[in-house]
């Protein structure tokens, strides 16, 4: 029986800006990758943490069954999140302990709804520290961001 | 431009393992967010419908659902499906203005030739109201060829695609990438793009 891993990382240009997000889904039996696959994708105003919170939802969403995986993110905000601030959140209507509403909340829920049908394990990773799987889940990210990236600059008449 | 033959030709003869492999699969994040994002009652497109699963789905949240695909065999199937007003339409026969709050356009248009895509997506975003929302699923890649079933098809890359969508006036806000097996059973890459008219 393989182990399932999602590696999920977000990205934004701007905050808000165009962001994207991505995951690295990998079946593995030991050290050895079973299987692999990937998805990403991007919006045109978006935040960094809900291109994080994103990645972790798309990858719960990508299971056809329920499973067994570990999560594996960079954003200490989706897993402090999701293991800690969420069950406040629930008791309290979505509100936050300062009684306001919680930030990204329908996204909160999102990934509530798809974490009921798993049993998941949620760890953290330092972000662009040399996680070969954490830097595909980041390219995947920037990929997804891509086609909502605004045209680099012209460069200034006589810079040609 | 008549719809291909031979693709036509193609769903019609595995028309019963086509049906069971769309209403086998989950109704993925892209319909879910099509549906939330109009209002009850709204006039919703569902442009190649196929057998009607997503246009049930659509029908069962509230939407007012007019189906069309170019295969009679498809429509045939969609037609029974609760609350699916389905009919045979060819890219082509589509036409008005400010018409619909939503177009799914889902791996559709991926059957018509590139020279006729942008005349396809000027006649939708004509016929989508302004505001309006459209999704657009395509396999991604490049070229037109057949796959092994007979179908034709046409691959665009992501740049080519967001770049034909807002030429056409869309402006797309939102677009999801991956990997998957179709009927053929090779796994291909895909990508579904959401954007306002």
């Amino acid at each position: 029986m393989a182990d399932l891993f999602a590696y999920t990382d977000g990205a934004c240009s701007g905050n808000p800006g165009p962001g994207g997000w991505g995951v690295l889904l990998r079946a593995m039996d030991g050290a050895r990758v079973v299987k692999e696959r990937e998805l990403s994708g991007g919006e045109a105003e978006t935040t960094n943490n809900r291109m994080e919170l994103l990645a972790a939802i798309h990858a719960l969403e990508a299971l056809k069954t329920p499973s067994s995986i570990t999560i594996v993110t960079d954003s200490a905000y989706v897993k402090n999140g999701v293991t800690g601030w969420i069950h406040g959140w629930k008791k309290n209507g979505w509100r936050t302990a300062a009684k306001k509403p919680v930030k990204n909340a329908e996204l909160w829920q999102r990934l509530d709804a798809a974490r009921a049908r798993h049993d998941v394990t949620w760890e953290w990773v330092k972000g662009h520290a040399g996680h070969p799987e954490n830097e595909r889940a980041d390219e995947l990210a920037r990929a997804g961001m891509k086609p909502f990236k605004p045209d680099r600059p012209k460069p200034a008449p006589g810079q040609v | 431009m008549s719809p291909d033959k031979a693709t036509l030709a193609a769903y019609a003869a595995r028309l019963d393992e086509y049906v069971r492999l769309m209403d086998g699969q989950s109704d993925g994040p892209a319909l879910a967010a099509f549906i939330g994002g109009l209002q009850g009652g709204a006039h919703v497109l569902d442009l190649g419908c196929g057998p009607g699963w997503a246009a049930e789905r659509m029908a069962a949240a509230g939407l007012t659902v007019e189906a069309t695909d170019a295969s009679p065999e498809m429509v045939a199937v969609a037609a029974r499906r609760k609350g699916v007003t389905a009919r045979v339409a060819t890219f082509d026969d589509i036409a008005g203005t400010d018409i619909y709050d939503g177009i799914w356009a889902h791996f559709s248009l991926l059957h018509a030739p590139r020279a006729d895509m942008s005349r396809h997506l000027a006649t939708l975003r004509r016929a989508l109201k302004p505001g309006g929302l459209i999704h657009i699923g395509m396999k991604t890649g490049t070229g037109e060829h057949r796959d092994d079933l007979g179908r034709f098809y046409t691959y665009y890359t992501v740049d080519e695609l967001h770049g034909l969508l807002t030429a056409a006036g869309f402006v797309p806000f939102s677009s999801r990438t991956g990997r998957d097996k179709g009927l053929a059973g090779r796994p291909e890459d895909w990508i579904e793009i959401a954007a306002h008219g």
